[in-house]
């Protein structure tokens, strides 16, 4: 019996692509049939590569067996397709790891020969330069053209990844059906904005009334058919307290909104200015949460007072959503609280009684009142938020240029000077780089076109700024090595600002490009620290990490038992369990720490839920923050200690220590463990004859296996540092004989029944340091592994950034970048400098 | 019909228009198709449901093979229907065996699609070389799923191996499936397919241009673009004849666009294949693919109920995939079983209705092929795919038998050649295929 690397669903494609496949000759796509421009060097493959191939691999990776899924026998010549593989071999090679020891060895200069080959192939038929703009780029470019904050991603069909990344060039294919709905976005995107048109109608609701401060918005349902109900208490002078999820008489306000006969070409725009209400202390603070059909818009933190309130904007992209039974669109907001919290003087309120059915929704441990007793709102022991006051644009069209570009129009009219004027603005921030006057004259050919065609002065130039986005230069990134120098120099704007902050160049970065300022190295040293220490690159490290950690899976929530609901926390701490990883390594990078401090450090990122979770100091608010950790805390500072990561690497309470460990050697060692065989039979521990037997003695009688040993011999032995992590990522001290899961409507039992022992947490490193315990393991890994952590980190960042994945030469690069940052421990945001700098990132 | 009106205008006209059909839509059909109620022959159709996970095993296979096999218990409510399904045992893809969760991805492909390392590569589907020769319809193909999405949700690749996105939202596949019915909305949606037509005219001067600029790896890319760009013009060429006949009468009060219950695995499957009835039978389309379900859910309704039913424990769609599939036995295989029935039910469900709607020679259900399968037996394997066909008789096919081959020796490309051909596509191979299946054959 061999043991099986676990499958599960959100990720197994991730776990595909980290996959070396066999190659056949045939059956590959368009994409991938590219052939070297300088023409395939077929005599030199048949005279001295493939005899080499034939001698010392053929019987691992040949007709017969593909060994870690490699087969080598289709090979007729290097093809561009199959670059990752020929990097492959080149390291096996030149690394000296293949030929296995136990077999014959090809002299050195064979090995020499045949890698020479390799290189000079790759260096002749260099990868592509350029790739589509992935779909959460297009949105964000369409959010930065029109000033609008409509989530255009989500409507658009999900990219191909290469290793995870959305960002990998390979991944990204076109197809009549993926152009036609991004013809459907950007068409919404430009009905979206207006030139000469008029403003649409606004709402206008001040709820800070003496009297009846609903009623402010109560009445648009008469005036113009919306109808808003605000569920909460009237506040006289200051406006309405919102009411949390869980109160009676319902408890989500909301706004219907009628289909409309006409499509409306805006979005609607939903304005909320609120503030914590003033009174009860002691309360946690409160979220906005606001849900369209389907989706849940986002949660907000309330903060301010009366007098310096919040306000949140939304757009919504109402087509989009289905309507319900009564042909309505309904919003929906509330108050929110999903961290279970005393206040002193109140008993608790469990609410649901031991064996009832699990109710839907959140249920959160809070105070029990009686309001019938208390009849002030201001001193319930619930986290009210004081709506202030609310607009609403139920066809929002955005002026435009917005306002915040600070570009001067001057007088604009129905004539075709103000167009053009105008079309160049859009092509030139939409193109991302400066355009010729031929360039603009060619597109606003289509303008007089649909001019002369009884069409709009507002409608024509929409329908040409549509035309503007499907062109190549907006959908395609421009190539940093473009022979003219100045769209060069805009590549690089680009290709830096969609890394560091998700979106296309600011000014700054298109002044700099414009002065062909953007291969020097001391200004790119400036931008990265500029663009890193922006809030803005949240939007690097979120996709960032989330797709080299593969943290999208699924993290389970357990508790001791559903029917007491012993374990309480909402949605939120979820988020917040993903933000927590994110958020550690964007501080990584913005304190410029030492790569070992990726496992081991005395600080952590934490909110309100989070320090709760882990029993650490409470803290207020669900902004991530720095907060340092107590000495004696066995969990430690790291992200092999977050509960999300360890959560995310179980699976269905089983099996654990191979995918921890498989995982760790993937992700953290730069040490990916090769594809397990095909058909596998599983190891479920429960099963009749496993059970009762330890982790360690059902893995060992596994390894008797040669086949899968050889990689479950290192695999292993690593994932039995993470035992102290349980399924939820609590830390544990003892196991059980026997673990008992249910699940029902998405929540989780799981306990542990029969007799306890204590953990087994020694294990081993690939490199044959032995540990004891968690933080043994973590010592061992910043003192002998931080070139490891550093190199994989390179590898990831390398991918994401340019869309490849590292080949030779860039291979080459990456070494010698980390040789110049060992002597100061590897850090983190100068190796990122030291990369952006280099030829990998600039040629 | 104000939020029909709306969605239309708005919707879907860009996604896919096939060549137009020569035929004038009559007033009503009645139970007889659209081609029937012109006198004409109808022509073929192929609807393709994807198996997700494991099967039972015990309860899928019939002891015997030939024809005089003992119905197993997963197909005893097809039963009656004997004489129109056939089993088909022990199919794979042979060069193209993968395993784990993402066979959705090359089950009607037969593609490794691990063959570039950290991407994943698919070649065109089956239905969609159906789709190329015999879909000249108003749609060229529909995909449904459980789920909008590509990837694991869809199961149809185009000719350059790209996923097409598949939809589970009734509505839409509605107002996909059918051009607007009135004057109005028929002149809005002509004037945007010619100004959209302009816009992309314009657009490609300059892909062009970019196009010049870059080497050859980087001009495939293009090319890629360019290449869809052509194929969305052509739809719209196609869409705007299209237009100009107008939408099929039916009644369409019966059409049922919204689910009864909220979370209910039979009563999607229904409401969907009620849909692909529809869609025949007014040859608005002739080639559907649907996914029945994901690897790891939905978590469907019916699970908690067969859970009870059978004393299992409460678990995710997933788990019952791993602790019921392959040689297992006990609750949670009993779990699984129930769902294979289930999915057999709403086979021999849409069997009835394709019967019941009449051709001019015999029935919808003679000129259709329908195909309901998936590549697991136990949770990971894709060694003997699980694999029923049915009706099409007209086509030449043959029912009522239980075939069996030795695994890993029979490409299900194979199948797929056989179903290609008797549909009337020209073609010579399909993947992995050496020829065409005899035996399932009159």
């Amino acid at each position: 019996m061999v043991l099986l690397m676990k499958f599960r669903p959100l990720q197994d494609a991730c776990w595909l692509v980290g996959l070396v496949a066999a190659i056949s000759s045939s059956g590959s796509t368009l994409a991938h049939t590219a052939s070297d421009k300088t023409g395939p060097d077929k005599t030199g493959f048949a005279k001295r590569v493939q005899p080499f191939l034939e001698t010392h691999c053929f019987r691992c990776h040949g007709p017969k067996k593909q060994k870690s899924r490699i087969r080598l026998d289709r090979l007729t010549t290097y093809r561009s397709e199959n670059r990752a593989l020929w990097t492959k071999v080149y390291e096996a090679l030149v690394h000296g790891e293949m030929p296995p020891e136990k077999e014959p060895q090809p002299s050195a200069s064979g090995r020499a020969r045949v890698a020479s080959w390799i290189v000079a192939r790759q260096r002749a038929s260099r990868s592509g330069r350029t790739r589509r703009l992935n779909r959460r780029e297009l949105s964000a470019a369409l959010q930065d053209l029109t000033g609008l904050q409509v989530d255009y991603a989500s409507m658009l069909p999900a990219d191909g990844k290469v290793d995870g990344f959305d960002t990998g060039a390979d991944g990204l294919q076109d197809a009549a059906d993926s152009v036609a709905r991004v013809m459907k976005i950007t068409r919404r995107a430009v009905d979206a904005i207006r030139f000469l048109e008029p403003a649409g109608l606004k709402l206008t609701g001040d709820l800070r009334q003496e009297k009846h401060p609903k009623r402010e918005v109560e009445r648009w349902r008469k005036e113009h058919g919306y109808r808003v109900r605000l569920k909460g208490h009237d506040l006289k002078q200051k406006g309405v307290l919102l009411s949390p999820g869980w109160l009676k008489g319902g408890s989500e306000s909301s706004i219907e909104i009628p289909t409309p006969d006409a499509p409306p070409k805006g979005v609607a725009r939903v304005t909320f200015v609120v503030s914590v209400p003033e009174g009860m202390k002691g309360l946690p603070t409160p979220h906005l949460n606001m849900k369209v059909p389907g989706q849940n818009t986002g949660y907000f933190d309330v903060t301010g007072t009366f007098d310096k309130p919040r306000t949140f904007t939304f757009d919504v992209q109402l087509d989009e959503l289905p309507p319900d039974r009564n042909k309505r669109i309904r919003i929906r907001f509330r108050s929110l609280v999903e961290l279970p919290y005393e206040v002193k003087g109140f008993r608790n309120d469990t609410r649901t009684k031991p064996g009832e059915r699990v109710p839907p929704g959140t249920r959160i441990y809070k105070p029990l009142y009686d309001r019938k007793k208390i009849k002030n709102p201001l001193e319930h022991p619930v986290p009210y938020t004081l709506l202030q006051q609310m607009t609403f644009e139920p066809n929002h069209v955005a002026a435009w240029p917005p306002e915040s570009w600070g570009v001067e129009v001057g007088k604009l009219d129905d004539s075709v000077k103000s167009a053009e004027k105008l079309l160049s603005i859009w092509m030139e921030r939409a193109w991302r780089r400066p355009v010729k006057r031929t360039e603009v004259s060619h597109f606003l050919g289509l303008y007089r076109k649909l001019r002369a065609q009884q069409m709009t002065f507002d409608d024509a130039l929409r329908a040409t700024f549509q035309s503007v986005l499907m062109s190549g230069p907006f959908r395609y990134h421009a190539s940093v090595a473009d022979r003219d120098t100045g769209i060069a120099q805009h590549a690089i704007a680009s290709r830096l600002s969609f890394m560091l902050i998700g979106s296309p160049p600011d000014k700054t970065l298109r002044d700099l490009a414009k002065a062909s300022k953007l291969r020097d190295p001391k200004t790119l040293d400036a931008q990265v620290d500029r663009l890193i220490a922006d809030p803005r690159s949240r939007a690097f490290f979120k996709p960032f990490v989330t797709q080299w950690l593969e943290i999208g899976q699924p993290i389970t929530i357990a508790m001791r038992s559903i029917k007491n609901q012993d374990f309480q926390f909402g949605r939120h701490l979820r988020d917040s369990m993903r933000a927590e990883t994110v958020a550690y390594v964007r501080q990584l990078f913005v304190d410029n720490k030492p790569a070992k401090e990726l496992v081991d450090s005395d600080w952590a990122m934490s909110n309100d839920i989070l320090a709760r979770f882990y029993g650490h100091e409470p803290i207020e608010g669900s902004e991530l923050r720095k907060v340092r950790l107590k000495k004696d805390d066995p969990r430690g500072g790291g992200i092999l200690g977050h509960g999300g990561i360890q959560s995310m690497l179980t699976w269905m309470g089983e099996n654990w220590v191979i995918y921890r460990g498989a995982w760790t050697m993937r992700h953290i060692l730069d040490d990916p463990p090769p594809p397990p065989p095909l058909e596998v039979p599983e190891l479920v521990p429960s099963d009749g004859k496993n059970r009762g037997k330890t982790a360690r003695q059902l893995l060992k009688q596994h390894q008797e296996d040669a086949d899968c040993s050889v990689c479950h011999e290192k695999m292993d032995p690593i994932g039995f540092a993470f035992q102290n992590f349980d399924l939820s990522g609590r830390w544990r001290e003892v196991e059980y004989e026997q673990y008992v899961r249910n699940e029902i409507d998405g929540k989780v039992e799981w306990y542990g029944k029969g007799k306890s022992r204590p953990l087994d947490t020694t294990g081993q490193l690939p490199r044959g340091e032995t540990f004891k315990t968690y933080s043994q393991f973590k010592d061992v890994i910043s003192k002998h592994y931080a070139r490891d952590l550093m190199r994989g980190v390179m590898k990831n960042l390398l991918l994401y950034g340019t869309g490849r994945k590292p080949e030779i030469d860039d291979l080459t690069q990456i070494e010698s970048i980390m040789d110049r940052a060992a002597e100061t421990g590897y850090r983190m945001r100068d190796s990122l400098k030291a990369l952006i700098r280099s030829k990998v990132f600039l040629e | 019909m104000s939020g029909r009106r709306f969605e239309l205008s708005r919707r879907g006209l860009l996604r896919g228009f096939g060549a137009a059909i020569a035929l004038p839509y009559l007033e009503i059909m009645g139970s007889r198709t659209l081609a029937a109620a012109a006198g004409k022959v109808d022509p073929s159709r192929l609807a393709c449901f994807y198996v997700p996970g494991a099967i039972v095993p015990s309860g899928w296979y019939p002891k015997e093979t030939g024809s005089d096999y003992t119905i197993a218990p997963s197909h005893k409510p097809l039963e009656k229907h004997r004489d129109q399904f056939t089993l088909l045992t022990g199919l794979s893809h042979i060069e193209g065996r993968i395993s784990g969760h993402p066979h959705a991805y090359n089950w009607l492909t037969g593609h490794n699609i691990n063959l570039t390392p950290g991407t994943i590569t698919n070649t065109v589907s089956m239905d969609q070389v159906a789709a190329k020769y015999i879909g000249q319809t108003y749609l060229p193909s529909l995909t449904l799923s459980w789920t909008s999405g590509v990837g694991k949700a869809t199961l149809s690749r185009n000719g350059l191996g790209a996923d097409i996105p598949a939809t589970a939202n009734y509505r839409e596949i509605f107002e996909r499936l059918f051009p607007p019915s009135d004057k109005a909305q028929v002149k809005l949606a002509k004037e945007r397919l010619a100004l959209d037509r302009s816009v992309l005219d314009t657009a490609v001067g300059s892909v062009n241009d970019l196009k010049r600029r870059l080497g050859y790896i980087d001009q495939q890319r293009i090319e890629q673009y360019l290449d869809a760009i052509r194929d969305v013009e052509k739809r719209l060429t196609q869409g705007d004849k299209i237009l100009d006949q107008g939408r099929p009468k039916f009644d369409e009060k019966v059409v049922r666009l919204e689910s009864r219950t909220k979370n209910s695995m039979v009563d999607h499957i229904e409401l969907m294949m009620d849909m692909i009835a529809l869609a025949f039978q007014t040859d608005m389309t002739r080639v559907v693919t649907q996914s029945l379900g994901g690897e790891a859910g939905p978590n469907y309704t019916e699970y908690q109920d067969w859970a009870k039913k059978f004393g299992a424990k409460l678990r995710g769609a997933h788990d019952y995939h791993h602790k019921g599939g392959g040689g297992r036995s006990g609750p949670d295989s009993r779990v699984l079983a129930a769902r294979d029935q289930l999915y057999s039910a709403a086979l021999a469900r849409l069997v009835d209705k394709l019967k019941a709607i009449e051709s001019k020679d015999g029935t919808l259900l003679d000129h259709t092929v329908l195909m309901m399968g998936g590549s697991q037996i136990s949770s990971h394997s894709g060694k003997s795919f699980p694999m029923l066909l049915a009706g099409g008789k007209k086509l030449g096919f043959k029912h009522g038998q239980h075939l069996k081959w030795k695994g890993d020796t029979k490409s299900a490309s194979d199948l797929y050649l056989t179903i290609l051909r008797q549909m009337g596509c020209p073609v010579e191979r399909f993947k992995e295929s050496k020829g065409v299946l005899s035996e399932i054959l009159a």
